[in-house]
């Protein structure tokens, strides 16, 4: 099969002939001589060179023209044969100068063809190369580079990074397990490290030219680039984080040493003295004795909860088990965690009218309140009035804990859910223990929910808590 | 009457300073150090009420639990480490009636010992009764009533088939699964949503005071209780 470019090229060899034989029969009726007439052909065959692509239609051209020259004006005329030896002549010299001209004419335009083909290449290398700076996520880089491929070389492609399962493709492409596994060219990703992983073009039946070879392997090398640095970007964030929590876990086990030595140095006392002087002791200093072992355990015990919670949270293996909960029950079961406090006649409650329920996990979220409630009673003083009010407003759910105590120190008040505010303790009466490791756990569980947790200080100088938490909608 | 304890629990000083507590009650205690001895002992000593640690260094308690369901209706409260959560409410699904964690007050348990023992009595005395009476709510089973004080509160009839799975259960946690197997007929798929509404929807109708309920606790991630005083 001829293809449409070879066919038009022939189309125009033959009319250009025919034109520069018509106008040459003109010529020669009006009586100009044959030699000029020949100049008609020479013209005839450079246009052919310049409309044509390739040397070989000027150089059919050529033998065409000299063969109609010498049959139309050659003595014996309308015959092949030549009877006159200058006519010869001037066919041979015409022949040898047409094919010369056809031949720089064409190696002209075929120079002119690949340096424009060069230019092109260079300017598409170059707009891969800025497609590519401004990607981030594996994914979308990986996109990218298929739709590049896509676009500039014609294949389909499929890319498979080595440490995930998942094969992308374009949209519309058939899974990678429906398509035939042969013709298949396969190009790794290699990083400056190891690669990366590969790119699998698929359906091609023939090899890709110089240009679509130079093409896609920019755009795979681009690829790898691009992913490596999206690599070190991660390398360097997770290293970051690893250092962030480092850093918290020294502070935590600084905090924790100190937080569990102070009530176990009171219990270890406190039994000590009971083992040894128990006899010289009066039923009432034995009692106190006791009192304060109960109450520090006490404070122990919560302390290692906390510390546990706090880990679990840390190691990002904290089980939050999500469920819908009402908010009746979250404040019921906060209430019964704190006897003392709910029918001490100090604690306010307000909850909504209507029935909300809360995507949470209902025993993390009544621990935060709890701790709140808690500390609003160490550090708002003996006689100080406690509200919790659970309200909507829009699309958040708020607990509110706020008290009219003399209010959160303003020195801390900015670090109060970061590490560990501990530093209180030894200034405070007993009884009023540290508060640093209750709210940063506040925060983390909080935080798991996609909530936020604040802290500020009330007009009439009492401090609020507020815990505000989505709601989802119903749809 | 004196009730015969079972403590099943591994740590030595938890068993001693529970048994000396409960003896110091009036309490009889038997005391058991693993899984197989507990059954053992439940099988040969006949005890009244059971106290169950989940820990157990050779048996699952869960496995325990089962195993003396097959034969008995003994009251069982689990001791249970609060990471044992999910053990928790697998226990209670499995039959065990009540749960405390550790660290627990000697107070606390007592209260809940003296509920199982209300269960006893009640059990023995096996009375059937068509109208409950409660503080301020009277429930009259057969006509289907409710009273809040005196003036009558109307339930769907949802809400009063958990009214009524409550009250049977009174003293006791059931557990989410529990009661959508029971009121709704199924199991743990159930809608956990519809639960929590339903319940919310029955305290607005039968507690005065609903951020301090009188009647219905929640022991949130497991289920309710209902009072037993």
């Amino acid at each position: 099969m001829i293809d449409n470019n070879k066919k038009v090229n022939i189309i125009r060899v033959i009319a250009v002939c025919f034109f520069s034989t018509l106008l040459s029969i003109a010529m020669n009726e009006l009586g100009i001589g044959k030699e000029n007439t020949l100049m008609v052909f020479i013209v005839g065959i450079l246009m052919v060179s310049i409309v044509t692509r390739g040397y070989i239609y000027s150089a059919v051209a050529a033998v065409i023209s000299v063969m109609l020259f010498n049959y139309l004006f050659t003595q014996p005329i309308h015959s092949l044969a030549i009877s006159n030896t200058q006519d010869i002549v001037l066919m041979v010299f015409f022949l040898t100068a047409s094919l010369i001209s056809s031949t720089i004419t064409s190696k002209l335009q075929y120079q002119t063809e690949v340096s424009k083909s060069n230019e092109r290449t260079a300017r598409l290398l170059y707009e891969i190369t800025k497609g590519f700076i401004n990607v981030t996520g594996n994914e979308n880089i990986i996109l990218r580079g298929i739709n590049y491929i896509k676009e500039y070389v014609g294949y389909d492609c499929y890319v498979k990074l080595n440490n995930e399962p998942k094969i992308y493709c374009s949209e519309g492409v058939p899974d990678y397990e429906d398509i035939k596994k042969e013709h298949i060219l396969l190009i790794p990703i290699k990083g400056v490290a190891k690669q990366r992983g590969d790119v699998q073009l698929v359906n091609v039946n023939s090899p890709l030219s110089n240009e679509q070879d130079m093409i896609v392997k920019t755009i795979v090398y681009q690829m790898a680039i691009v992913l490596d640095r999206e690599f070190i970007y991660e390398e360097r964030q997770k290293i970051k984080i690893d250092m962030e929590s480092e850093r918290l876990k020294s502070t935590l086990l600084r905090s924790i040493s100190h937080d569990i030595r102070t009530p176990l140095t009171g219990i270890k006392g406190a039994s000590e003295l009971i083992l040894d002087s128990y006899d010289s002791l009066d039923r009432e200093t034995v009692k106190k004795l006791a009192s304060d072992i109960y109450d520090e355990s006490t404070w122990l015990m919560m302390t290692v909860q906390n510390i546990l919670d706090m880990t679990r949270i840390s190691e990002g293996k904290l089980n939050i088990t999500k469920n819908y909960e009402a908010v009746d029950d979250i404040v019921n079961q906060t209430l019964s965690l704190v006897p003392q406090m709910a029918s001490s006649g100090r604690l306010h409650i307000s909850v909504p009218d209507e029935i909300v329920l809360l995507y949470v996990d209902g025993r993390l979220i009544v621990q935060v309140i709890v701790n709140l409630l808690d500390n609003a009673y160490k550090h708002a003083g003996e006689n100080a009035e406690v509200n919790l009010r659970a309200y909507r407003q829009e699309n958040l759910f708020i607990f509110e804990v706020s008290d009219d105590g003399k209010g959160i120190n303003p020195s801390i008040i900015n670090k109060l859910f970061e590490g560990f505010v501990t530093h209180q303790r030894n200034n405070i009466a007993d009884g009023c223990l540290g508060v640093g490791l209750g709210l940063t756990i506040c925060k983390e569980i909080v935080n798991a929910h996609n909530g936020t947790i604040t802290a500020e200080n009330m007009k009439n100088g009492g401090a609020s808590f507020k815990v505000m938490l989505p709601v989802e909608i119903e749809s | 009457m004196s009730n015969k304890i079972l403590i099943v629990e591994d740590d030595n000083k938890i068993v001693n300073f529970m048994s000396m507590a409960l003896k110091a009650k009036g309490y009889t205690v038997l005391t058991a150090r693993n899984g197989n001895q507990g059954i053992l002992c439940f099988c040969t000593e006949k005890p009244d009420i059971i106290l169950l640690d989940l820990g157990l260094p050779d048996m699952d308690g869960v496995e325990i639990i089962k195993q003396i369901r097959d034969v008995s209706e003994i009251p069982i409260i689990i001791v249970s480490a609060r990471e044992q959560d999910y053990d928790k409410i697998a226990a209670l699904d499995a039959g065990a009636n009540d749960y405390v964690t550790k660290p627990f007050s000697m107070g606390e348990l007592l209260a809940r010992i003296r509920v199982m023992e209300r269960l006893i009595e009640r059990k023995t005395d096996n009375i059937h009764e068509s109208v409950y009476k409660f503080d301020y709510l009277t429930v009259d089973t057969e006509k289907h009533r409710v009273y809040v004080g005196d003036n009558e509160v109307h339930l769907t009839p949802i809400e009063f088939k958990l009214l009524l799975l409550l009250i049977a259960n009174r003293g006791k946690v059931i557990t989410h699964s529990q009661i959508s197997k029971e009121v709704w007929g199924y199991g743990e798929t159930g809608d956990s949503k519809s639960i929590r509404v339903f319940m919310a929807s029955l305290r607005r109708k039968i507690e005065n005071d609903r951020s301090s309920p009188r009647f219905i606790f929640t022991e949130i991630g497991v289920g309710y209780r209902f009072t037993d005083e």
